[in-house]
């Protein structure tokens, strides 16, 4: 999965990476402005130095040159003294060279013991136009940086010749490097100090964050009355946290709502099964005894007529066993019986059940198939109840289908821990309005004495018994699917050895 | 029971802990890059700033600068060189450059030590022009066959200057027959509003050096007015433009002298005629403002900067006039 910086970086970090890469950002770009500042400042004021200088150096030099034209010399002399005189006097300056207006050196020194001949700094006047004046900074091997002037010795255009000075740079890049260092300092002074600040403020935020979520978490409904402590602050995180305060309350409100709602539905539902049950009970039961009824009255009053007498007293029987069968089974629907689990094969039962039906279903046409998955495992289960299951879902659906009709039988392993076992059949399927009325007691789609209508009540009490599930699934008219999951190693502990 | 446990004690899933240990990994990669990033960004920029190299200014030639024009004839016009040459230059180059742009020729200053090698110059025709002073004008053209063809122009447009008496303010000399008895400070001996001026003004007033507790000559008329102002002299005699630079200071003018014509533009009368003019035409065109806002006029000599008018020779004959009656007085110059 592709790692998304914005969704996973915490808040906490977020805020700390942006805005301490702005203040960083911020720092560096007034920190480099000012150091260049600085740095333009600390060389102008210096070449300023060295520019005034050399026109001080220049006074004499000029002096020299006219006394040499006043006189018709050559000023070489004066200014050779001259020059050793500055080199006895300024400190700083590491050469000096003159030239003549016609570019021919006059004297020169170098006044820093290198090794350097004069022919090294001698002036390329193929780049020097007269009167141009030039200040440049270079790095020389043995004495470091210098700043080298090529001035012009001239008086309002009056130029004489040409004077090259060199003066010591180093102690302007000393002073240069002292800035760098300071401002670096302060930059990591500063940022520091903002970052630690921001890391602090935003760690108090992301706290009261911390707490309002773990209020949340802690937040249950089934103990909403114990009391849940949040962040009180004025702030966003306290307008949130009343918020949450008051989401609490609505929640623990609609509980009660909710709990007194279900507690009406399940009065009102209460009542209308019993009603439903009462009216199947009376139902099936009232046939039976009208019908017994008829017969008692018509044996009393022709009681010598033993034919009528003995059939009708195999009708009364026949009422008599219909009552008690009904009896029976509502007896087994409310009994919930526990069942005595132990090692069964669902294809060995579904077998015996296909065998005791096959008499039914070749008789009318149906075809039933049986498809078990071969890892099918054993499962611990009452084996009377699942046969009875199985039955009751299998007479269910060949009462359902025509003749010529198929049943499909499907087991398997559903997952890890439980099985499945579905039937399905091609007959008319249930309507969908009916769907949720399919397992209650004496509901039943079948003719009047077909069905006691309390087969799939009793099928979903022993699948409910066997903590086990059974789903309708039905496309009307196409095909309509049982299917029963049952755990493989059972609930109950009291297993059959 | 389960429920509850879990609540109190969350357990927290694989995948969750797997992303927080990714969140972190890729927070401590995100804070390392950024860390290297600066500390390579710092490097950089060290060795960027402490890198020094390179040409800072590099001015042309100016328009004005006159290197030597081979093409064209050079003219010398002379000057005493009472300060140190530079200083000259500094004043009257300018004026050669102005002289040089508005004539065929190359105007260049020619330096003497003595104002008898100037009038040496002239004579000899080493020189075509020279700024003589109106004292040395006067006592040596008629010897040196020479002749004034202009005078400058003081601030308010007269061709005359004057010798003016100063004293502290505070001070109780109110004339010049107050200076009997006291000590009095002068320019150069050989300054005609700093020297002789006012020694005839004094010999006007009945008043000669003896008279005076002491009378001193300094060689510069600033150099006077410096005098009054410590108290080392109770008065001094001074041209009056050099006085009014001091206006504002401790002093007071208690006495002027009668107008004495300026130091005059000099050529010898052999001199070719058409030179003459050519520096006669160009002097009187002069622009004062240009020449005060023109760059290749700066610094052009204060005394020069108001412009010129023509010149006589009988101008002068005023000064002729003192010089003889100091030397009556023997007083000579």
């Amino acid at each position: 999965m592709k790692w998304s910086w914005s969704r996973n970086m915490s808040l906490k970090y977020k805020i700390i990476i942006l805005v301490g890469g702005i203040i960083i950002l911020l720092m560096m770009i007034i920190s480099i402005a000012f150091l260049y500042q600085y740095r333009t400042t600390i060389i102008d004021k210096e070449i300023d130095n060295v520019r005034s200088l050399t026109d001080a150096v220049s006074i004499p030099i000029i002096d020299a040159f006219i006394y040499g034209e006043q006189e018709d010399i050559i000023p070489q002399e004066l200014l050779e003294r001259y020059i050793s005189y500055l080199s006895d006097r300024i400190d700083g300056i590491q050469y000096a060279y003159v030239y003549d207006r016609d570019q021919n050196l006059v004297t020169y020194s170098n006044f820093s013991n290198t090794r350097e001949d004069e022919s090294a700094r001698l002036l390329d006047f193929d780049h020097v136009p007269p009167g141009a004046e030039i200040v440049s900074i270079f790095r020389h091997q043995e004495n470091g940086w210098v700043i080298d002037v090529v001035s012009p010795i001239q008086i309002s255009g009056m130029q004489w010749g040409t004077a090259r000075l060199g003066f010591d740079g180093n102690n302007m890049r000393r002073e240069i490097g002292s800035i760098f260092f300071a401002l670096l300092a302060l930059s990591i002074g500063v940022t520091g100090s903002a970052l630690l600040v921001l890391y602090l403020s935003i760690g108090r935020l992301t706290s009261s964050l911390a707490k309002l979520t773990e209020a949340i978490d802690a937040f249950d409904l089934m103990s909403a009355d114990r009391e849940v402590m949040l962040p009180d602050s004025n702030d966003e995180i306290g307008y949130l946290s009343k918020r949450f305060e008051l989401l609490q309350k609505r929640l623990i409100e609609s509980k009660y709502d909710l709990a007194e709602s279900q507690r009406n539905i399940y009065r009102a539902e209460k009542l209308a099964f019993i009603g439903r049950l009462s009216s199947g009970v009376a139902h099936e039961i009232n046939n039976s005894v009208n019908g017994i009824q008829s017969c008692l009255y018509a044996i009393e009053k022709d009681p010598k007529n033993h034919d009528q007498t003995e059939e009708y007293m195999k009708l009364i029987n026949e009422g008599l066993q219909h009552i008690e069968i009904i009896v029976k089974k509502l007896l087994e629907y409310s009994r919930k019986n526990t069942p005595s689990l132990a090692n069964v094969k669902i294809s060995e039962i579904v077998d015996d059940v296909l065998k005791l039906c096959s008499y039914k279903s070749q008789k009318r046409g149906i075809t039933i198939v049986f498809e078990p998955d071969p890892d099918l495992p054993d499962i611990k289960a009452d084996k009377h109840l699942i046969q009875e299951v199985i039955m009751n879902l299998l007479i269910n659906s060949m009462d359902a289908v025509s003749e010529g009709g198929c049943i499909c039988i499907k087991a398997g392993r559903k997952n890890r821990r439980s099985i499945y076992l579905s039937v399905e059949d091609n007959g008319p399927g249930v309507a969908p309005e009916n769907s949720d009325l399919i397992f209650e007691p004496f509901f039943t789609t079948k003719d009047t004495g077909q069905g006691t209508g309390l087969g799939l009540s009793v099928v979903q009490g022993i699948i409910e018994s066997h903590d086990g599930t059974i789903t309708l699934k039905s496309d009307p008219d196409v095909k309509t699917v049982f299917t029963i999951t049952l755990p493989i190693n059972g609930k109950h502990e009291n297993t059959v050895n | 029971m389960d429920k509850d446990r879990s609540h109190k004690h969350p357990v927290t899933p694989p995948t969750r802990r797997k992303a927080s240990v990714n969140r972190k990994n890729i927070l401590l990669l995100t804070v390392s890059g950024f860390l290297f990033t600066t500390i390579l960004i710092t490097f950089y920029l060290y060795f960027a700033v402490l890198d020094l190299s390179g040409t800072y200014i590099k001015t042309e030639q100016h328009s004005y600068s006159h290197a030597y024009n081979q093409d064209r004839p050079v003219k010398y016009i002379g000057i005493v060189s009472r300060y140190p040459p530079h200083i000259i230059y500094q004043g009257y180059q300018p004026l050669m450059n102005y002289l040089s742009n508005q004539t065929e020729y190359e105007f260049r200053l020619k330096l003497s030590n003595s104002y008898d090698d100037t009038l040496e110059q002239l004579a000899s025709g080493e020189i075509d022009a020279a700024f003589l002073g109106s004292y040395i004008y006067a006592s040596s053209r008629h010897e040196n066959n020479l002749q004034s063809i202009l005078k400058p122009l003081n601030e308010n447009r007269e061709a005359y200057r004057r010798s003016v008496f100063i004293t502290r303010k505070n001070s109780d000399i109110q004339g010049i027959a107050d200076l009997r008895g006291k000590k009095l400070a002068l320019a150069s001996r050989r300054s005609l509003s700093g020297n002789w001026v006012p020694l005839y003004t004094l010999s006007m007033h009945n008043l000669a050096p003896e008279d005076l507790a002491a009378v001193s000559n300094y060689a510069h008329h600033h150099t006077v007015v410096y005098k009054v102002l410590q108290g080392e002299y109770d008065a001094g005699a001074v041209r009056d433009r050099v006085a009014m630079e001091f206006k504002e200071s401790d002093m007071r003018i208690f006495h002027s002298s009668a107008e004495i014509p300026t130091s005059p533009v000099v050529v010898s009368r052999s001199q070719d005629p058409y030179v003459v003019d050519q520096i006669r035409n160009a002097l009187l065109n002069l622009d004062t403002q240009t020449i005060l806002t023109d760059p290749a006029y700066q610094n052009w000599d204060i005394d020069l900067s108001f412009g010129f008018t023509e010149s006589r020779t009988e101008d002068y004959d005023f000064i002729q006039n003192i010089m003889d009656s100091l030397d009556e007085m023997e007083l000579e110059p």
